[in-house]
């Protein structure tokens, strides 16, 4: 199994994860100032929380895979930094209680941890992959918003997906159901996360 | 109270001065910045120290994991990087002298390497960084005391130029401003920090045997 056969085999639950409402209206412009804002600080929490995810894996990752998880925890916490001075920017608090659906998906983070790393691993690059092709649906960007597509679209973010693609397919070549499985929820709590920012609403 | 407990990360190196003390007056150490030291024996400390940063890495990383703050997180994150570029120059040193990573860990490398794994899986923040804090400050304590007389023909120069230098000494005041931060309970840090100081010892005893 390649990476890129979870995608295929669940097209219609991956193309939920990464088309919605609340990315169509950062393109056109429309989307309401507390539902961005309320996205930007409940993903600043979730970033986090993606942080220790990665280091936990690392710290079961084989030799060959340290470097790509030293420098996803290093772009992580850049992101964390980056994420406090825009939201310091637009006046956005993020000192906020989690919102259900970002602690539901936080947890599944944290149960990540108890399964083999080939699970882990797949899980991480899924939610990278995720996120990436969201925000790319959202492109070029309402000139409000154009900073953060053209941020979360960027090269070095893609090139980093890519090589999490490249270890996910060599731990994939072994892998089965817990791989799956673990792909299909992170699919699924992709959706939920851009649903509750968009409507407040749990997913 | 007979026996004070010592918390700060400047009292518990204080409390260990004679293991420091051992340390750098070993053979091992002193025939680094002499050149008297046999090639055979740092051959065998380098492929041990390899597999040592790896494991030290990964307790960076659980110890990343479990820090409670927002601080934590970036610090860790920095000593991670900061131990993973050590860990790359000390495979890059292993190629260049001509040694491969395959043996199997020495049983001193093994103790410590499953010293440092335990703590940092089974025990708060704190007590992790008092089982790590020792590698670092002694380190650079090493390379700031060997630099003086350090022999420029030695072959191990840059070891000793690599601790003398300023990073080191940063990233272990800020492994040490963590112990300070989060601390945890008194005689389980001194225990631990101890603990780590003999088995740094035991670690350059090891090389030197070995050959």
């Amino acid at each position: 199994m390649k990476a890129k056969d979870l995608i295929e085999g669940n097209a219609q639950l991956w193309r939920a994860a990464t088309h919605h409402a609340f990315l169509d209206e950062v393109r056109h412009g429309t989307l309401s100032p507390a539902a961005f804002a309320r996205w930007l600080s409940q993903d600043y929490h979730f970033g986090v929380a993606l942080t220790r995810t990665e280091a936990r894996a690392l710290a079961c990752a084989p030799r060959e895979d340290l470097e790509l998880l030293v420098g996803g925890i290093q772009a992580m916490v850049a992101e964390l930094d980056w994420f406090e001075s825009k939201a310091s920017e637009r006046a956005i608090d993020l000192d906020v209680s989690l919102h259900p659906t970002a602690r539901a998906y936080i947890d599944y983070l944290r149960a990540l941890t108890d399964e083999p790393y080939s699970v882990q691993l797949t899980a991480l690059w899924a939610l990278e992959l995720a996120y990436l092709e969201g925000w790319r649906t959202a492109r070029p960007g309402a000139p409000a918003f154009r900073e953060f597509v053209e941020h979360w679209t960027n090269d070095a973010f893609a090139a980093y997906v890519d090589a999490l693609e490249a270890a996910a397919n060599r731990v994939l070549a072994h892998a089965g159901e817990p791989e799956r499985e673990a792909f299909r929820w992170i699919a699924s709590y992709e959706q939920d996360f851009w649903q509750m920012a968009y409507t407040g609403r749990d997913g | 109270m007979s026996h004070q407990a010592k918390v700060t990360a400047h009292e518990l190196w204080n409390a260990n001065q004679d293991l420091a003390a051992a340390c750098l007056a070993h053979p091992f150490v002193q025939g680094i910045a002499s050149g008297e030291l046999s090639v055979r024996r740092f051959q065998v400390y380098v492929i041990q120290d390899a597999y040592f940063l790896e494991a030290f890495a990964r307790a960076y990383a659980l110890a990343l994991a479990k820090s409670p703050d927002r601080e934590g997180v970036a610090v860790f994150k920095d000593l991670l990087v900061g131990v993973f570029e050590e860990l790359t120059l000390h495979e890059g040193y292993a190629r260049r002298w001509g040694v491969s990573l395959e043996p199997e860990p020495l049983p001193s490398t093994s103790t410590y390497r499953d010293f440092l794994l335990c703590t940092a899986s089974l025990e708060p923040v704190g007590h992790t960084a008092a089982a790590m804090a020792p590698c670092m400050r002694l380190y650079a304590f090493l390379g700031q005391q060997l630099a003086p007389k350090l022999n420029p023909q030695s072959p191990y120069h840059e070891w000793v130029e690599t601790y003398a230098n300023a990073d080191t000494e940063s990233l272990a005041s800020r492994l040490e401003a963590l112990l300070d931060r989060y601390r945890g309970e008194p005689e389980r840090l001194a225990w631990l920090y101890r603990r780590a100081m003999e088995l740094e010892l035991a670690f350059f005893q090891a090389a030197w045997d070995a050959a």
